[in-house]
C-alpha cells in the first residue's frame, strides 16, 4: 500500500515509482479482475479495499481526490477500468493505469485557476539564489522537454532532449511549474530540494475529445457549433474505397451518393460539394486521399462553424485529420484485403420471341413496314443476353503499410497503399498508389515544424460500353461477324429497323488510359513566442498531371465507321496558398478568451492542357501523328484563378459553462466584377453548459447537458469564371468561304456579360442539444436547423430567342447569363443517439441518425420560375423538383379518344392531346381544364431531394471478436428515369424491358392499364416526361457489415508480432427499395439532381483481409 | 539553458516580418483576365474582327443539326417528297423528322425548335456585327469590309426574320444587340411587322453589297447584291406585293443564268458551286475523317467547325440510307405534250434513280464498273440529285462511314428567279407573260414549249405548279409553295391518304407552334 503526501514525499514517490515501473506488467490490468461489494463506503476504503485485494498500487495527490465521499458498489470480476470508471467516472478526478499502478488526478478544467500565467510586467532583475536540476520523464520512463517556469515569475528554461533541466531560482521554497503539450502541467514545491525528477501525466485535454474546427481545435465538450465529429475508431477497421463511403450515414444532416456529399440540403444550382480541408489545407481533393490514411473525420454543418471559412464553406465543410507519428516507439501495421464484386441488381428484358412481338406491334401501329428479317424465324432465337457478356464478377484488393513513431523532438508517419479494381463492367479497370508522409518537429519549444507531402497516382482504363445498346441490342444477334469492319456482329439498320448497336464493340475497340498524379504538399510552422500565443503559417501547394491516351481500332457501329484514331492529351493543374495567422489565449479569472486573426492568399493558381489527335493510320503499331496520314488541329486550354481572404475568430466562455464563439471572414473573389467583389461572412454562436449548472452537478441521470444556437452566414462563388464579363469565342463558329472553301475563322459574343451578378449567401441558423446520461453511456444530439439561401446564382435557361446557347448540343457553353436568381430554405431536424454498454464480455456501441429535412424555394430573382431539362424551380417548392404531365392510365378504347378529341374540337382545338393519338395511347391530364393537354397541364410530378435519411451502426466487440453492422437510407425521394423512353416505354426499336410485355395490344388485350401500345417513333408523346418516369426511390441498404477476429497476445508475441486481425465484410449485400432500376442511391447534380439516365448498379463486395501490427 | 524571455522579440520580429507583406498583399491578383476567350469590350475592334463576325453569322447555318442534315429532311417531308426508310424510321436523330413526316409536329418537336434557334442566333451574330460595324464606321466611314460585313449582316438578319415569318408568323423581334431591354421580348404584334423588319434589312443589304462578279476568289460564297435582290423579290412575292417582286427579280437578269443541261447537276453537287445559276447557297465543306460525331455537335468552343452535311450519307445508294425518292413522285415527269402523246420529263433523270422517268444507270463516279445498270429491284429508288456525284473516299465503300460531304445547301437559284417572275406574270393577269418564263426553263433540257394560246388562267397555273415541281423535287421548295398557294391541305392530305392512309394536314399548319422552350423561358411571351 503507497499512500504519499506528495508535499512532503515527492522525490521519494517518483523514485519507487520509476523503479516500479520497471516491473510493472503492463497485461496485469487486462487480466485482473476486481470483485468489489461496498455499502455507503468513502472513496478512501475502496481503494485500500482493491489494494488489498490486487496487486493494484493508487497513486494520488491527497488534494486531487476526494477521499470521502461516499458510494455503494457492487461489482464482480470487473476490469479496472470499469471499476474506475464507476468510482471517478461522474467526479473531476481522472485516472490512468499504468501496469500496477493506478494514477490518479485532477482534470485540466478545474485545474484551470491554478494553470500559471505570466505577467509580463513584472519583468525584473531577479537574484539568483540557487539552482535546481532535475529529470522530466512521461510515465514510460520517456524524456520529456518540458517547459520549467518559477511560479510567478517570467523565469524559465526548457528541459533538454534527455528531459534534463538546470533552473535558477529566486526563491529556494518556491514552486516549479512543468508543462507541456500533451501533458497536465505540474506544480511542485521545492521546499528546499535541489534535486527532483518529475513524471509528467498525459493531459487529460487529450483524454477528452478533441474536435478540429477551422484554424484551430475545440474541446468538444465546448463546441458551439454544430459538428459531426467521426474517428478512425467508429469507422472501424475495414477495407474502403473512398473517402465519401467512410463518411455516408455516419453523420446526421449529411447526405452521401456515390461520390457526392451534401450537407443539411441543397442550398443552391452551383457547386453544393462541401469545403474540403486536409489537415488545414484549403481545398483539398477526397480522391486522392487514401481512406486508410484518415484519422479524424469532422463535418462542419452550420453556419456558425463554417463562417470562418466565409465563402468556401457554405455547403458545410469536411476536415480531414490523418494519421500522425506519436511519441514511442515505432509501429508498423499492414492492412491487406482483397475482395470480388457482383452486381446488385439487373434488368429484365424480353427474350427474341417477345422482343419480335414487340417490333411487330410497334412498326404496325406507326404504320411502318416490317422488313422480310423480321418475319423470318431466324430472329425469334435466343442467342445471347448482353447482360451476362457485360457484367462480370469484379475483384478488387488493396495493400497498405504504414510506419510511425517519433519521439519528444519529431515524428513520423509514413504509409503506401495500393490498390487494383476490376469493376463489374467490362471493359473499365483502375490503379490507385497513395504516398503520404507526415512530419513534425519540434525545433525549439517556441517553434514546430510540421511538413505533410501525399502523392496519388491513379490510372484508369477501359472504355464503358453503352447501357442502352446492352439492354436494347437484339437477343437474336450473334456476338461476332468477320464481314463487319472491327469483327464484331453490327445492327442492319434497314433489316433490323433499328439504330442500336453492338454494346461489346465500343469497350473492345476503344482504349483510352488516364494516367492522373496528384500531390499535395503543406509546410506548417508555428511559432509560440509567449504563453498563449501561437503564430501559424502554413504554405501549401497542390496539384496534378494527367495524360490521357486513347487508340480506337477501326470498328462498324450502326452502319458508322469509325476509323483507326488516336488522341492524346495532357493537362496540368497546380494550386499554391499561404495562410497565416495568430491564435491568442488568454484567462483572466473565470474568463477564457481566445482569439484568431488571419488571412488566406491564394495567387498564382494555374492549370491548362493541349490536345492532339489524328485518324489516317496504315497499321496499329505506330501511334504517333506523325505515321497518320490525317492530324487534327491541335487543342490548348489555359486557366488562371486566385483569392484573397481576411478572418477572425473570439471565443469567450465563463467558467468554461457559459460559451460565445464569433467568426468573421472577408473573401474577395475574381469571379465577381471589382466593385461586387468582397462578400463578409459573420458569425455568431452561443452556448450554455447545463450540465455544469450546480442543480445538476451531483445528478446521476444527466452527466453532460450542452444547450447551443449558433447563426451565421456564409457564401458561393462557385459560378465559373469570367461570367461577369461577356464572352468571345472564335473556336467552333468558323465559316467556309471561297473558291477553296478554307474555314475563314469566325468571332462571335457567346455569352452576354452579368456585371451586377454578388455573391450568393446562405444564413443558418441552428438550435442544438447535445445530451450524455447515465455515465455518457446514452449520448447524443437533437438539433434544429434553418438554412436560407439568397441570391442563388445560376444561369437561368435564357429564351432560346436571345440565339445564345449553342454550346447546350454537346458543347459547354450554355450561353446563359449567370443572374442571382433564386432563394431556397432548407429546414430539417437531426437526431443522434448513441448507446455503450456491455452484455457481459461483449461491448456494445449502437448508434442511430436521423434527419429530417424540407426544401423550399421561397423567392425568385427574375420573379418567373424556370426550368432546365425536366427540373423546375418555382416558390413553394422542392428546389429542382420534376415537372410534367400526370399521367393517367390510357386511352383504352377508340371510342375514348374519339370522344375526348369530339370534346375538345367543341372547345376550338384540332384535337385533345396530339393528332394521332389513339387506343392504347396515355391519357395525360388536362390539369388546366382548357379542354386540351398543352405545356400548361404539366405540374411538379417528383421530389429528387430525400426528406429523411437514415444511419444505423451496430458494433459488437469482445477481446477477441469483433462485429460492425451499418445501414443506411433515404425516404421519401424520386427518381426521374431518363432510361423509360430507351428500354421500358415500347417506342423504340430494341429491346426492352419485360414491363413492356403488360402493354396495351389490343382493345381485347388491354393489358395493364399502365404500359401503352408499342409505337416505334412516339408521334403522340407517350414519352413526355410524365408521372410515368417518376419512381419513388426510397431504400434502406445494407452497407457495411464485417466481422475480425483478433489473436491473442500469447499467440501474437509468437510470430512477433503486436497485432493479428482477420476480418470479413461485405458492402451492399442487402438493399430494401421499391425501386426497379439499377441503383436507388443516385445523386446527379445540382439542378438535374434525381434524374438517372442508366446509372450502373452499384458493386456488392465480398472481401477478406489482415491487419498485422509489426 | 534558452531563455524564452530573451527570445520573444526576437519572434515577434520575425512574425511582423512574415505577416507584413501578407496582410498588405496585392489586391490586384484579383484582377484576372481570361486567357482563352475575348471579350466584347476588346474585341470587334477592327475589319478583320468584324468580317469574323459576319462570318460566324453564318456558321448560324450549321447549329442545331440544321445545316449538317435536317434542312432538306424537314422540308422534304413536309412536302412529301422524300420516303423514310426504316434506317430513319429507327434512328433517334430523325424521330422529330419522322413526326413531321406524319404531321405531328407541335411546340415540342425538335426540328421547329432547331429552325427556331439557328434563326434567331444568325439574328443574335447579325446584331452584334451591325452593332460593332456601326461604332467602326462612325470614325472610318470608308471602310470597304465593314461595309461588306455589315451588309451581310444585314441580309442574314433579313433572310432570318423572312424566314420567321414565313413559318411562323408572329414572334419576338430583336434588332439590337443590345439585350438589355430584351432579353424577355414580347411577340410582335403582327407577322406583317416581322415581314418589314425583314424587307428592311434586305434593302439596306441590297444597297450596300456589290454584284456578285465582283467578289474575289476568296470571297466566293458571301451575300451579294443580287442574293439580297432575290430574297427581297421572294418576300414580295410571299407577301403578295407582285409589282414589287418583279420589280426586284428583274434586276437579276444579265447577272445570273440558267446553267446548259449537261451542267444541271452542278447545282446540286460538289464542284462547280456558286456557279452562274447560284443566287445564294450555304457553303459547306468537305471534312476528311471521322466528322460524324463533330456534325452533331457542332459548337461554339468546339474544336473545329464542321461545316460540313449528311445529304449524301442520309440520301443516296452509297450511304446508310435513311431517306429514298417516293415512287409516288414519279408521276409529276409523265406527263401528255400538247399532241397528247405520253412524255417523260427528261428532268427525271437528273433527280433520280429508278422506275421509268429516272436515271437507269448509276454510280457514275464508281472506280469500279461506273455507269452500270441500275438495278430497280434490288435498290428502289434513291434521289439522284442529293448523292454526291464526286465520292469522296470516306463517302464510298461498303458501310459509307463517316459523314462528310461538302454539297453546299442551295437557298436559291435562278430557275427559280425565272418560275417567280412567271408566276407573278400570273398573278398580275398575265398568263402569257407566265408562259414565257416556263418555257424558258424548259428550253435548257429542250423540252417542248408551251403555247400561251392553249390553255385558261387556271390550266397556266397546274403548268407552273407541275413546272416547279419537277425542277426542284427535293430541293426544299413544294411544302413553300403549296403554303404560299394556300392549297396544303388539297394536295397533300389526298397524297397521304394514298400512302399512309391518313390525311394529317390541317389549317393550323401553315405556320409552326412557338417552340415550348421558349414559351417556358422567355417571361416577355
Amino acid at each position: 500500500m503507497f499512500k504519499f503526501d506528495l508535499k512532503m514525499k515527492l522525490t521519494t514517490l517518483l523514485l519507487f515509482t520509476a523503479v516500479l515501473g520497471l516491473y510493472a506488467n503492463d497485461g496485469y490490468a487486462e487480466k485482473t479482475k476486481v470483485s468489489l461489494d461496498v455499502e455507503n463506503a468513502t472513496v478512501q476504503e475502496i481503494i485500500d479495499n482493491i489494494e488489498s485485494s490486487t496487486k493494484f498500487n493508487f497513486i494520488y495527490d491527497t488534494e486531487h481526490v476526494n477521499l470521502l465521499r461516499k458510494l455503494s458498489l457492487k461489482f464482480k470480476d470487473k476490469l479496472i477500468d470499469k471499476v474506475l470508471e464507476q468510482i471517478f467516472g461522474n467526479t473531476n478526478t481522472n485516472y490512468k493505469v499504468k501496469g500496477t499502478q493506478v494514477i490518479l488526478y485532477k482534470s485540466l478544467i478545474d485545474k484551470a485557476s491554478k494553470v500559471p500565467t505570466i505577467d509580463r510586467s513584472a519583468v525584473e532583475p531577479i537574484e539568483v539564489q540557487s539552482i535546481i536540476t532535475g529529470t522530466i520523464t512521461n510515465e514510460s520512463g520517456t524524456p520529456v522537454g518540458a517547459n520549467v517556469i518559477e511560479k510567478g515569475t517570467t523565469n524559465g528554461v526548457l528541459a533538454d532532449f534527455d528531459g534534463n533541466f538546470s533552473i535558477d531560482i529566486s526563491n529556494e521554497n518556491g514552486t516549479l511549474v512543468f508543462s507541456y503539450v500533451g501533458y497536465a502541467t505540474q506544480e511542485i514545491a521545492l521546499n528546499g530540494q535541489t534535486t527532483i525528477s518529475v513524471i509528467m501525466a498525459e493531459s487529460a485535454v487529450n483524454m477528452e475529445e478533441i474536435v478540429i474546427v477551422g484554424y484551430g481545435s475545440v474541446k468538444k465538450s465546448d463546441l458551439t457549433g454544430a459538428v459531426s465529429s467521426i474517428s478512425s475508431e467508429d469507422l472501424g477497421d475495414r477495407q474502403a474505397t473512398s473517402v465519401a463511403g467512410l463518411i455516408q450515414g455516419r453523420a446526421p444532416g449529411v447526405e452521401v451518393s456515390g461520390d457526392k456529399i451534401r450537407i443539411r440540403g441543397i442550398t443552391t444550382f452551383n457547386n453544393t460539394d462541401p469545403l474540403v480541408v486536409i489537415d488545414g489545407f484549403l481545398g483539398g481533393d477526397l480522391s486522392t486521399v487514401n481512406p486508410n490514411d484518415i484519422e479524424n473525420i469532422e463535418v462542419l454543418k452550420d453556419a456558425s462553424s463554417t463562417a470562418i471559412y466565409g465563402s468556401r464553406g457554405a455547403n458545410g465543410v469536411i476536415l480531414i485529420t490523418t494519421k500522425s507519428g506519436k511519441k514511442g516507439a515505432m509501429e508498423v501495421n499492414v492492412n491487406f484485403w482483397s475482395g470480388i464484386k457482383s452486381t446488385t441488381n439487373r434488368r429484365d428484358v424480353m427474350n427474341a420471341t417477345q422482343y419480335i412481338d414487340y417490333v411487330h406491334d410497334a412498326l404496325t401501329n406507326a404504320n411502318q413496314t416490317i422488313t422480310d428479317k423480321l418475319l423470318s424465324d431466324d430472329v425469334r432465337v435466343d442467342r445471347n443476353d448482353w447482360q451476362d457478356l457485360i457484367f462480370q464478377t469484379g475483384n478488387t484488393s488493396e495493400v497498405n503499410v504504414n510506419i510511425s513513431g517519433g519521439s519528444d523532438k519529431a515524428t513520423y508517419y509514413v504509409s503506401l497503399a495500393h490498390r487494383a479494381d476490376e469493376g463489374i463492367i467490362i471493359g473499365a479497370s483502375s490503379k490507385a498508389t497513395y504516398l503520404r508522409n507526415k512530419n513534425t518537429f519540434a525545433i525549439k519549444p517556441w517553434l514546430d515544424l510540421g511538413i505533410n507531402t501525399a502523392l496519388s497516382y491513379k490510372t484508369a482504363k477501359g472504355a464503358n460500353p453503352s447501357f442502352v445498346q446492352m439492354l436494347g441490342y437484339m437477343p437474336y444477334k450473334e456476338i461476332y461477324d468477320e464481314n463487319q469492319i472491327g469483327g464484331y456482329s453490327d445492327v442492319d439498320r434497314i433489316n433490323d429497323a433499328s439504330d442500336v448497336s453492338n454494346p461489346l464493340t465500343r469497350p473492345n475497340k476503344i482504349h483510352p488510359e488516364r494516367n492522373t498524379l496528384s500531390y499535395q504538399t503543406q509546410v506548417n510552422l508555428k511559432l509560440k513566442p509567449f504563453k498563449g500565443f501561437t503564430y501559424t503559417i502554413q504554405a501549401g501547394l497542390k496539384g496534378n498531371s494527367e495524360r490521357f491516351f486513347q487508340w480506337t481500332d477501326t470498328y462498324v457501329s450502326a452502319s458508322n465507321v469509325s476509323v483507326n484514331a488516336m488522341q492524346e492529351s495532357s493537362s496540368y493543374f497546380y494550386s499554391p496558398i499561404v495562410e497565416s495567422f495568430i491564435n491568442y489565449t488568454k484567462q483572466i479569472g473565470d474568463h477564457n478568451l481566445s482569439g484568431l486573426l488571419g488571412n488566406t492568399w491564394q495567387d498564382g493558381i494555374q492549370g491548362g492542357g493541349i490536345g492532339i489527335g489524328a485518324t489516317g493510320y496504315a497499321t496499329n503499331e505506330i501511334k504517333l501523328v506523325s505515321v497518320a496520314s490525317s492530324p487534327e488541329a491541335p487543342t490548348q486550354s489555359l486557366f488562371i484563378d486566385s483569392r484573397l481572404s481576411y478572418f477572425g475568430r473570439l471565443n469567450y466562455d465563463y467558467k468554461s459553462k457559459y460559451l460565445m464563439t464569433v467568426n468573421m471572414r472577408t473573401d474577395a473573389s475574381p469571379n465577381f466584377s471589382p466593385s461586387n467583389r468582397w462578400g463578409y461572412f459573420p458569425s455568431l454562436s452561443l452556448a450554455w453548459k447545463i450540465s455544469e449548472e450546480s442543480f445538476l452537478a451531483n445528478s446521476n441521470a444527466i452527466s453532460q447537458l450542452k444547450l447551443r444556437a449558433g447563426w451565421g452566414r456564409s457564401g458561393n462563388d462557385a459560378i465559373g469564371q469570367y461570367r461577369y464579363l461577356s464572352s468571345v469565342y472564335s473556336q467552333g463558329v468558323g465559316y467556309p468561304l471561297g473558291v477553296s472553301q478554307q474555314d475563314a475563322m469566325g468571332a462571335t459574343v457567346v455569352q452576354n456579360a452579368s456585371p451586377e451578378i454578388k455573391w450568393e449567401t446562405t444564413e443558418s441558423l441552428t438550435v442544438g442539444l447535445d445530451y450524455g446520461l447515465f455515465n455518457n453511456t446514452l449520448t447524443g444530439t437533437i438539433e434544429y436547423f434553418d438554412k436560407q439561401t439568397n441570391d442563388i446564382l445560376f444561369a437561368v435557361p435564357s429564351p432560346l430567342s436571345l440565339g445564345y446557347g449553342t454550346g447546350l448540343d454537346g458543347g459547354t457553353i450554355d450561353g446563359n447569363a449567370i443572374v442571382n436568381a433564386a432563394s431556397v430554405s432548407n429546414k430539417g431536424f437531426e437526431f443522434l443517439i448513441t448507446k455503450k454498454g456491455d452484455l457481459g464480455k461483449v461491448n456494445y456501441n449502437l448508434s442511430a441518425n436521423y434527419t429530417y429535412m424540407e426544401n423550399e424555394v421561397t423567392g425568385l430573382g427574375l420573379g418567373q420560375p424556370f426550368l432546365s431539362a425536366v427540373s423546375r424551380t418555382e416558390i413553394g417548392f422542392p428546389i429542382g423538383h420534376f415537372f410534367g404531365y400526370e399521367a393517367d392510365g390510357l386511352f383504352l378504347t377508340q371510342s375514348a379518344i374519339d370522344a375526348a378529341n369530339t370534346a375538345a374540337q367543341a372547345s376550338g382545338f384540332d384535337f385533345f392531346q396530339e393528332a394521332s393519338t389513339s387506343a392504347g395511347d396515355v391519357k395525360f391530364k388536362d390539369l388546366n381544364g382548357d379542354g386540351r393537354i398543352d405545356g400548361d397541364d404539366r405540374t411538379i410530378i417528383g421530389n429528387p431531394i430525400p426528406k429523411h435519411l437514415v444511419g444505423l451502426n451496430l458494433s459488437l466487440n469482445t477481446a477477441q471478436l469483433d462485429f460492425n453492422m451499418f445501414w443506411q437510407g433515404a425516404m421519401n425521394l424520386d427518381i426521374y428515369d431518363e432510361g423509360y423512353r430507351w428500354n421500358r416505354a415500347g417506342v423504340r426499336i430494341l429491346n426492352q424491358e419485360t414491363s413492356v410485355l403488360d402493354r396495351w395490344i389490343s382493345e381485347s388485350q388491354p393489358g395493364n392499364g399502365i404500359q401503352p401500345r408499342a409505337l416505334s417513333g412516339d408521334a403522340v408523346g407517350n414519352t413526355r416526361p410524365s408521372t410515368l418516369m417518376v419512381q419513388d426511390a426510397s431504400y434502406f441498404r445494407l452497407k457495411l457489415i464485417s466481422i475480425g477476429y483478433t489473436l491473442s497476445d500469447q499467440l501474437t508475441s509468437k510470430f512477433g508480432l503486436t497485432k493479428l486481425r482477420i476480418y470479413a465484410s461485405g458492402e451492399n449485400l442487402l438493399t430494401l427499395t421499391g425501386y426497379d432500376g439499377f441503383d436507388p442511391e443516385i445523386g446527379g447534380e445540382n439542378l438535374v439532381r434525381g434524374v438517372t439516365s442508366f446509372i450502373p448498379p452499384v458493386a456488392k463486395t465480398i472481401a477478406l483481409g489482415v491487419q498485422i501490427g509489426l | 539553458m534558452k531563455n524564452i524571455l530573451k527570445n520573444r522579440f526576437k519572434i515577434i520580429g520575425v512574425f511582423v516580418l512574415f505577416l507584413f507583406p501578407l496582410v498588405s498583399c496585392d489586391k490586384e491578383i484579383l484582377d484576372l483576365e481570361n486567357p482563352e476567350q475575348f471579350t466584347l469590350a476588346t474585341y470587334f475592334k477592327t475589319p478583320d474582327q468584324i468580317v469574323q463576325g459576319t462570318n460566324a453569322a453564318y456558321g448560324a447555318f450549321f447549329q442545331f443539326w440544321v445545316g449538317s442534315y435536317q434542312w432538306p429532311e424537314i422540308w422534304d417531308v413536309l412536302g412529301n417528297e422524300t420516303h423514310a426508310t426504316a434506317g430513319a424510321l429507327g434512328s433517334y436523330h430523325e424521330v422529330s423528322v419522322i413526326q413531321m413526316m406524319g404531321y405531328q409536329h407541335n411546340e415540342t418537336n425538335r426540328s421547329v425548335e432547331n429552325l427556331w434557334r439557328m434563326w434567331y442566333v444568325m439574328i443574335l451574330r447579325s446584331n452584334l456585327v451591325i452593332d460593332r460595324a456601326d461604332i467602326y464606321l462612325e470614325e472610318n466611314p470608308s471602310n470597304d469590309l465593314v461595309i461588306r460585313s455589315r451588309g451581310e449582316a444585314y441580309f442574314l438578319r433579313g433572310w432570318a426574320y423572312f424566314n420567321l415569318a414565313n413559318y411562323w408568323g408572329k414572334v419576338p423581334i430583336r434588332t439590337s444587340f443590345d439585350q438589355s431591354e430584351n432579353i424577355n421580348a414580347p411577340l410582335a404584334s403582327s407577322a406583317d411587322e416581322v415581314w418589314a423588319v425583314a424587307e428592311s434589312d434586305l434593302k439596306i443589304a441590297q444597297s450596300v453589297l456589290k454584284d456578285v462578279g465582283t467578289y474575289g476568289d476568296s470571297d466566293i460564297g458571301r451575300a451579294t447584291k443580287g442574293a439580297a435582290t432575290g430574297f427581297l423579290g421572294k418576300l414580295y412575292l410571299t407577301t403578295e406585293r407582285y409589282q414589287e417582286a418583279e420589280t426586284e427579280l428583274a434586276k437579276l437578269e444579265g447577272h445570273y443564268d440558267l446553267l446548259s443541261a449537261e451542267d444541271y447537276l452542278w447545282n446540286f453537287g460538289e464542284t462547280n458551286e456558286n456557279n452562274i445559276e447560284s443566287v445564294f447557297e450555304f457553303q459547306s465543306a468537305y471534312q476528311e475523317g471521322d466528322a460524324t460525331t463533330t456534325m452533331f455537335t457542332n459548337v461554339e468552343g468546339g474544336p473545329t467547325p464542321a461545316m460540313n452535311n449528311m445529304q449524301p450519307q442520309l440520301h443516296s445508294w452509297n450511304g446508310w440510307p435513311n431517306w429514298k425518292f417516293p415512287p409516288t413522285r414519279e408521276q409529276a415527269f409523265l406527263y401528255q405534250d400538247e399532241s397528247g402523246t405520253d412524255f417523260i420529263d427528261p428532268r427525271g433523270a437528273e433527280t433520280f434513280y429508278g422506275g421509268v422517268a429516272g436515271d437507269d444507270t448509276w454510280c457514275d463516279m464508281c472506280a469500279e464498273d461506273p455507269n452500270r445498270v441500275y438495278d430497280f429491284a434490288g435498290l428502289g429508288y434513291y434521289y439522284k440529285k442529293k448523292g454526291n456525284k464526286e465520292v469522296k473516299p470516306s463517302e464510298s465503300g461498303t458501310a459509307a462511314g463517316a459523314a462528310v460531304s461538302g454539297n453546299n445547301i442551295r437557298q436559291m437559284r435562278y430557275a427559280d428567279v425565272l418560275l417567280m417572275r412567271g408566276e407573278i406574270a400570273l398573278m398580275l393577269g398575265n398568263p402569257s407573260g407566265c408562259i414565257d418564263f416556263i418555257n424558258i426553263v424548259r428550253r435548257r433540257f429542250g423540252i417542248f414549249e408551251y403555247t400561251a394560246a392553249n390553255y385558261s388562267d387556271s390550266e397556266v397555273f397546274d403548268l407552273l405548279k407541275r413546272e416547279r415541281e419537277v425542277e426542284f423535287m427535293g430541293e426544299g421548295s413544294r411544302f413553300n409553295d403549296l403554303k404560299r398557294w394556300g392549297i396544303l391541305e388539297e394536295t397533300l392530305n389526298p397524297e397521304f391518304q394514298e400512302i399512309y392512309g391518313t390525311q394529317p394536314v390541317r389549317a393550323s399548319h401553315y405556320f409552326f407552334e412557338i417552340p415550348q422552350n421558349e414559351r417556358d423561358t422567355n417571361f416577355g411571351l
